[in-house]
């Protein structure tokens, strides 16, 4: 699932999804804009310019949470539209397919999944422009009081991104762990809760009990152990971002006594920071967990490619068997005698409980790959056929 | 998921995390305190002091935001043991309960209680440690002036009860949710189910249909309940930042005033910020909480302890059915002849498809109530005594073998029955077939591969309710798929013994026929009752 498909789903909503986003980040750095001269007119104690600004502060922040929230919800409605795309493929796809597809299998990518993906990547492809944009203000911003102010925060952010590359591995293990507990969770919880009646019947709850707590027990693990990656992931984050932090202040409290920048910008190039550090800090924990979620994102993407070689051919009039073996996983071997259909013939299978009517059926089916030989199947010119 | 008892899964780890959070908000409220002497040295230009209060406000800063890391991975901890828990008290409460269909316990079991954990159990320790912060930091606002704190103290309450407006219909939007997941959910399992049906008849456009609608439905929940969360949000931000513009503007007044100093302004500035932030944090959290009202009631209702039947074993000499009458629901009508059938008799029963004959094993089971008539166990003096379900062996026409061993499908778990798995594997004639696996009765049951045949199946179910050796076994079509040699071994083996035993069975040989004590036939053109082999 990726950003491009996000886009295509519904092009317009997404422009004005990202327009809405720029002009919510100006809004919001503008806010700090306006709040450096507010402090400056308290130390001159110009009182009226003070409430006036003081007014357009307010309205800016407003506007700024009307257009956070209408994102939010045009979001959300994109996002669901892409689900319904994708569900709809990975159906057609394992129609399609001819391989066999577990009930519990199929609902933990249809919603489990579905729900990861969004959580780790999708939401944040979203979220990433209005990152994007808002560093682009702060820029512009800290620009214009002065150019070492910029130099000192780009390079101490440029470090702050290079450290979730070597973290991307133990948290992208996380999420592939937690996808395939829950898989697994929802594999035994079927497994067993679909026979109740009979462990009811029988009494064997406590068997039940036993095998269910294992299985949570796993997932339980695999749930910890991706919030103990992510937790340990915004703690280097946290300190990069202090470090990063004191030198800024350091640098404009220097600006300052040379008296090269206003007063005001000691407090504003906090906001200007933090408005800077929350959009690196969320752009590099985000793009960390869309990779952690790139596998997940893979195994879905494969599960979502069209069947191109669903056959409509024509119909077989008659089938061949040579050398037929099939070699179940648990050892057990059957083997079939060659065996000759003529068209137009009707014939009656038999044998021995467990002798292996129904895999033979299996095998001409194509359901089961033979272990050995082959299934031959011929028209009515006696030419062989793909079935 | 009850906070108490989230509490009480380890009280030990819960005074950590407590007190870890305590020292979290400590070091938050001081590292924005000390930022006043930070100002106030830099507006007489002191830079190395300036220096020196910014490094003691970051490093505190930092220590506390590690230490609520580590509180927020123990919490996870116990977070996650207590969801163990409730999972099993889930299970347990199944088993002992009316079943209800797979997709409604899975829903609970893993979905639900997903849900639960993001938007309820994550939910408090962010409540805890915002809460802290709020304390810490007014009363380091109580400590520049005391008008300061009262003013956020209000506008923090007022904040508060914002939240109310919208939350009843943010309730509503997400239980929605968790009922079309059931839905769609209860729709894959249904569809998918048959997918090699579905194929041979190529039947891909109902396939799609159905699935697409039932996951369209769940993604207009999802869209529903943004809506409602966005309005939600809106209104908290906006109450938010009015009350920061304003603290500012307290400050600054009491600056002009000449009552507090120039730095004062910008740590009450941060102080409130932390306040304000923590306040959102906390209605955003109970927001969520509250969201999940209905789920949660609804999950520790099924928690609780259901006493377990006890049932006693009575002793019954005779069954009998008088105008033993049921009604489908599509109004077909079934009326039985009146049978009365003594303790010990081998019964075939037998009828046309359909004529009601798997109907009356779930009358006598009293899985069905009949529509008019009765049905009696009588003890020898011809009191009415009551046979309860656990001493009936019933043998359906669909057999559920579990993803464990042969011997363990056989005995259910009971290892008191091993050392009889021999003989009944000897009974049920599934020794030959056991020769051909090669771990023999060890061998796993692959449930998703099916690496049994129908007939295999068929004999490990017989085994099993074999083994349990109930007063009464009711077997429906259980040798359907056994050929005639085996079937015919297996039911002379089976008529074998004391039991009352009553078997639908439609393809018998003459001579197997012959073994019970008597056919009853219900099907209704024949009008007699029922007559000797």
């Amino acid at each position: 699932m990726t950003f491009k498909g996000l886009y295509s789903t519904n092009k317009v909503r997404m422009i004005v999804i990202l327009l809405l986003e720029f002009i919510t980040s100006g809004l919001v750095i503008g806010t700090s804009y306006i709040s450096t001269y507010i402090f400056s007119f308290i130390r001159k104690r110009m009182i009226n310019e003070f409430l006036l600004f003081c007014l357009i502060v307010l309205l800016l922040y407003f506007a700024s949470y009307l257009g956070m929230n209408l994102c939010q919800y045009l979001i959300e409605k994109q996002i669901q539209q892409y689900n319904h795309q994708v569900r709809a493929e990975i159906i057609a796809h394992f129609f399609n397919d001819y391989a066999h597809h577990s009930p519990n299998k199929v609902q933990n990518i249809l919603t489990n999944d579905l729900n990861l993906i969004k959580s780790s990547s999708l939401s944040i492809y979203t979220d990433i422009p209005y990152y994007a944009a808002q560093i682009l203000f702060v820029i512009l911003a800290l620009w214009s009081f002065h150019w070492s102010l910029l130099i000192i925060v780009l390079f101490l952010g440029s470090l702050n991104l290079l450290l979730p590359r070597l973290l991307r591995k133990p948290l992208r293990k996380a999420v592939r762990n937690l996808s395939s507990a829950n898989a697994s969770y929802l594999k035994t919880a079927e497994n067993w809760l679909d026979g109740l009646t009979d462990l009811q019947n029988f009494m064997a709850g406590k068997k039940l009990s036993i095998v269910m707590a294992k299985a949570s027990k796993k997932l339980e693990k695999a749930n910890i152990n991706r919030t103990k990656t992510i937790q340990f992931l915004s703690v280097l984050n946290k300190a990069s971002s202090v470090l990063l932090n004191f030198f800024l202040l350091i640098g404009t409290a220097l600006l300052i006594t040379q008296k090269i920048i206003p007063f005001g910008v000691i407090v504003t190039v906090e906001n200007f920071s933090a408005n800077l550090l929350e959009a690196l800090q969320s752009l590099t924990n985000e793009v960390g967990q869309i990779s952690s979620a790139g596998q997940l994102n893979q195994k879905i993407a494969k599960d979502r490619v069209p069947v191109t070689d669903v056959t409509e051919g024509i119909e077989p009039i008659s089938l061949q068997t040579h050398n037929l073996s099939y070699i179940f996983s648990n050892g057990q071997k059957l083997t079939f005698p060659d065996i000759t259909i003529k068209p137009h013939e009707k014939v009656l299978l038999i044998g021995d409980s467990g002798s292996g009517k129904t895999t033979l059926f299996k095998l001409l089916l194509g359901e089961l790959k033979p272990t050995t030989g082959v299934v031959d199947f011929f028209d009515q010119n006696k030419n062989k056929l793909n079935p | 998921m009850k906070l108490s008892n989230l509490i009480k899964a380890n009280v030990l780890n819960s005074i950590l995390i407590v007190f870890l959070v305590l020292i979290y908000g400590c070091g938050s409220a001081f590292s924005s305190y000390v930022i006043k002497f930070a100002y106030n040295s830099l507006s007489k230009s002191h830079f190395f002091q300036f220096l020196y209060f910014i490094l003691v406000s970051l490093i505190t800063g930092l220590v506390a935001f590690i230490i609520n890391s580590v509180a927020t991975w123990l919490y996870s901890r116990q977070l996650q043991q207590y969801i163990g828990l409730i999972r099993d008290n889930l299970v347990k409460h199944y088993y002992r309960s009316k079943s209800v269909s797979t997709a409604a316990m899975v829903n609970n079991l893993n979905n639900n209680l997903q849900l639960l954990t993001d938007q309820y159990g994550n939910q408090v320790l962010r409540i805890l440690s915002s809460l802290f912060v709020m304390i810490t930091s007014t009363i380091a606002l109580v400590m520049f002036h005391w008008s300061i704190a009262v003013l956020v103290v209000t506008l923090v309450i007022i904040t508060l009860l914002v939240p109310k407006l919208t939350h009843k219909a943010l309730t509503k939007a997400t239980k929605k949710i968790s009922e079309q997941n059931k839905k769609y959910l209860n729709t894959i399992f249904q569809w998918f189910n048959g997918l090699a049906e579905l194929r041979r008849y190529l039947a891909f456009d109902a396939f799609s249909h159905y699935l697409t609608k039932k996951g369209t439905d769940l993604e207009q929940s999802y869209v529903d309940r943004q809506k409602v969360m966005g309005l939600a949000q809106f209104i908290n931000g906006c109450a938010n930042s009015f009350s920061q513009v304003a603290v500012t503007f307290l400050a600054t007044i009491l600056f002009f005033a000449k009552i507090v100093s120039f730095g004062t302004i910008i740590a009450a500035g941060t102080l409130a910020s932390s306040i304000f932030n923590s306040a959102l944090t906390i209605t955003t959290a109970l927001t969520r909480m509250q969201s999940t009202k209905n789920i949660n009631q609804q999950l520790n209702e099924l928690q609780r302890e259901i006493p377990s039947t006890y049932s006693n074993e009575a002793n019954f000499s005779v069954i009998k059915t008088r105008s033993l009458k049921y009604k489908y629901p599509n109004n077909r009508e079934i009326s039985y002849p009146d049978m009365t059938i003594k303790k010990g008799e081998k019964i075939l029963l037998q009828g046309r498809s359909g004529s009601g004959k798997s109907t009356l094993f779930k009358l006598l089971l009293a899985e069905l109530k009949p529509t008019s008539g009765q049905i009696y166990f009588c003890d020898k003096k011809g009191n009415k005594v009551k046979v309860d379900r656990s001493q009936i062996s019933y043998l359906a026409q669909d057999n559920f073998l579990f993803p464990a061993s042969i011997k363990d499908n056989i005995t259910m778990f009971n290892s008191k029955l091993d050392k009889a798995v021999e003989r009944y594997v000897k009974s049920v004639q599934l020794e030959s077939n056991l020769a051909g696996f090669p771990s023999g009765l060890e061998t796993l049951v692959d449930v998703d591969k099916d690496n049994l045949s129908g007939g295999q199946r068929q004999k490990i179910v017989l085994a099993r309710n074999e083994i349990q050796n109930k007063p009464v076994i009711l077997a429906d079509e259980s040798t359907s798929a056994i050929d005639e040699n085996a079937t015919n071994k297996i039911i002379s083996n089976l008529l074998n013994s004391g039991q009352t035993i009553i078997v639908i069975a439609h393809n018998l040989t003459k001579d197997t026929k012959k073994l019970f004590d008597r056919v009853i036939n219900i099907d209704p053109n024949r009008g007699e009752a029922n007559y000797d082999v």
